[in-house]
């Protein structure tokens, strides 16, 4: 089978006005403005299979959005190539808009004064779909996000978790075969953002969407994407297995353990010839690090060293590792 | 995409702007109120100049009177769904500003239609209602015969002059594409208060730029002069040409802008 999304060398220049700071070079820049060329993507290559859902990582100002509204038609590539379910993306043919959707979690699709319904209705129009096929849909939708008592509320009396799913409504009226999610969780508190992301996966599970995700919440990702794409200053710098990705950024693991009183110190550690870094004390608690192949021995060391009154192995967390990654700008 | 289907997007615009305006109960009175005022003070003005003598460069106090109904009803027809497309889209807090134009760019319809007729206001309706009303009187003052062949004439200028005052608007909107955050649509308001009076009570330089430069002329005095049978078929006929010129030339920019649009960054 051949891939849904196929980018080819993608690269995307803006050029951004600059002006020094003062009221002189304000008025200098009406007459001779300068411009800097940014490069925000440069020559990204990948594939995303058919039903595959994909989440795009890296820090403030990476490429992700721009790289996401190339992939939508939204923009120009500087160069490169991008065939999307047999489209160009930014010919922006009817056709290919028919089976895309793009979700920007900072912009509203929902019309102020009008009730969900009637802003639906106004969407099964300008997307072609039939009134049949319009009440399958809706009532599809209704069922997925609960929409029930929603639909007749005004956009305006709606709470963020209310618009949030009116939001998800409206992308997925039209039934998209791909779907570009920017930020879909911004501003959300958890329970909505686990909702959100439970709506995300039952729609890719039914209808076999392929969806591409950018997120700040690394929660959103490491939920629903099994293969993410790291990109740091415009380049990919990983393409693979969420899991792996921690493996090679942070090979330790995080030791939890509460003792009976407290004795365990960095000093203590080290007479006891034990393995181990010492990253956070609170009263009997104690937090360490370790490095994966010497996490069995050091566990048995604190066990038969220490009335051990809890204790917990865990994997850094993501946050930590993406951390790493943006800090230390590669993958080390 | 069928002709039927643009239809159907149309009547959908329109149902959507009387649903919208509902919200807005205060809306009505205001609006009323608007009517009322641009209507004494066009009428005001008319009365002062015609105080001291029965014509002004030619121009009868009932003729004048006419000129400002036809103002009146370009104003209406414009402000009907030209003037809030256009705003929506390059105006102040306008899509191309907030980046919400993402959106729009990803809708599977034709985007200089869609841009163009998606916003509709229905308040200008009173003054649709009242422009015809003030044509009405002033026809009447002139003991004026309204043939049919007239009336299709004044059609037929009424096209040419929201075509006209179309394409303008779209250009001016475009120009947001490329300087983000310029708003010029204004300059349309401001130039078409000077449609108010007849073209031709202004000194000849002015009328030649309100003409050529600024096609006010064409857009307010030409229906007006039809309708008094004072125009002559050749300045229809350049309305005509220019109209379809900044018709051609407008779609061009527009549709070139699309393409310099580089979408708000989030």
């Amino acid at each position: 089978m051949s891939a849904h999304i196929k980018a080819q060398g993608l690269s995307k220049t803006y050029r951004v006005p600059v002006r020094e700071a003062g009221l002189r070079s304000a008025v200098k820049s009406l007459f001779r403005p300068r411009f800097d060329e940014v490069q925000a993507v440069k020559n990204v290559s990948f594939q995303v299979e058919r039903g595959e859902m994909v989440g795009f990582i890296g820090p403030n100002g990476a490429g992700k959005t721009t790289t996401l509204k190339m992939l939508s038609g939204l923009l120009y590539p500087s160069s490169g190539s991008v065939d999307a379910a047999g489209h160009i993306p930014w010919k922006r043919k009817p056709h290919y808009l028919q089976k895309i959707s793009m979700l920007m979690g900072n912009r509203s699709q929902l019309q102020w004064n009008n009730t969900v319904y009637d802003t639906l209705y106004i969407f099964k129009e300008i997307y072609g779909v039939s009134e049949s096929e319009f009440k399958q849909h809706l009532s599809e939708l209704c069922d997925l996000l609960d929409l029930g008592k929603l639909l007749t509320k005004r956009s305006r009396n709606l709470s963020l978790g209310e618009r949030s799913k009116c939001e998800f409504a409206l992308a997925l009226l039209h039934k998209p075969e791909i779907l570009y999610l920017d930020e879909p969780t911004l501003g959300m508190d958890v329970t909505m953002q686990l909702r959100l992301r439970e709506y995300i996966r039952e729609y890719n599970r039914r209808f076999g969407a392929t969806v591409i995700l950018t997120s700040h919440y690394m929660s959103d990702v490491t939920s629903l994407c099994e293969r993410v794409l790291l990109i740091n200053q415009g380049k990919l710098v990983y393409d693979g297995r969420l899991a792996t990705l921690t493996e090679r950024i942070t090979p330790y693991k995080i030791v939890k353990l509460t003792l009976d009183r407290e004795e365990l110190t960095q000093e203590e550690l080290r007479t006891q010839r034990i393995k181990a870094e010492l990253t956070e004390i609170q009263g009997n608690e104690y937090t360490l690090r370790v490095h994966k192949q010497d996490t069995v021995t050091a566990g048995a060391l604190l066990m038969s060293l220490y009335n051990v009154l809890d204790f917990s192995i865990t994997d850094p967390p993501m946050e930590a590792v993406i951390d790493k990654i943006y800090t230390e700008g590669g993958l080390g | 995409m069928s002709i039927m289907r643009y239809f159907r997007l149309i009547g959908m615009f329109i149902r959507a702007a009387i649903q919208n305006e509902t919200a807005y109960r205060l809306n009505v009175v205001m609006r009323l109120l608007g009517t009322g005022l641009s209507l004494a003070g066009g009428i005001g003005g008319i009365a002062i100049l015609f105080h001291n003598s029965g014509s002004v460069n030619g121009w009868e106090e009932a003729e004048t009177l006419a000129v400002l109904g036809v103002y009146m009803l370009v104003l209406s027809l414009n402000g009907l769904f030209v003037s809030p497309s256009m705003h929506k889209l390059g105006g102040m807090g306008g899509e191309i500003e907030t980046g919400t134009f993402d959106y729009t760019l990803l809708r599977p319809v034709a985007k200089q239609f869609y841009i163009s007729v998606r916003e509709w206001s229905v308040w200008p309706l009173f003054d649709l209602a009242v422009s015809l009303g003030v044509i009405g009187v002033a026809a009447r003052r002139m003991e004026a015969e309204l043939s049919a062949s007239s009336l299709v004439l004044f059609l037929l200028s009424l096209v040419i002059a929201l075509g006209i005052l179309y394409s303008l608007m779209l250009l001016l909107s475009s120009i947001a594409f490329w300087y983000r955050g310029t708003y010029v649509l204004w300059i349309m308001g401001d130039l078409l208060q000077t449609g108010r009076y007849p073209i031709g009570i202004y000194p000849k330089p002015v009328k030649l730029l309100l003409t050529w430069v600024f096609p006010v002329g064409f857009i307010v005095s030409t229906p007006a002069e039809v309708l008094l049978r004072k125009s002559e078929p050749v300045t229809l006929l350049a309305g005509l040409i220019l109209m379809l010129i900044l018709f051609a030339l407008s779609s061009v920019f527009f549709n070139r802008s699309l393409r310099k649009y580089t979408s708000a960054s989030s």
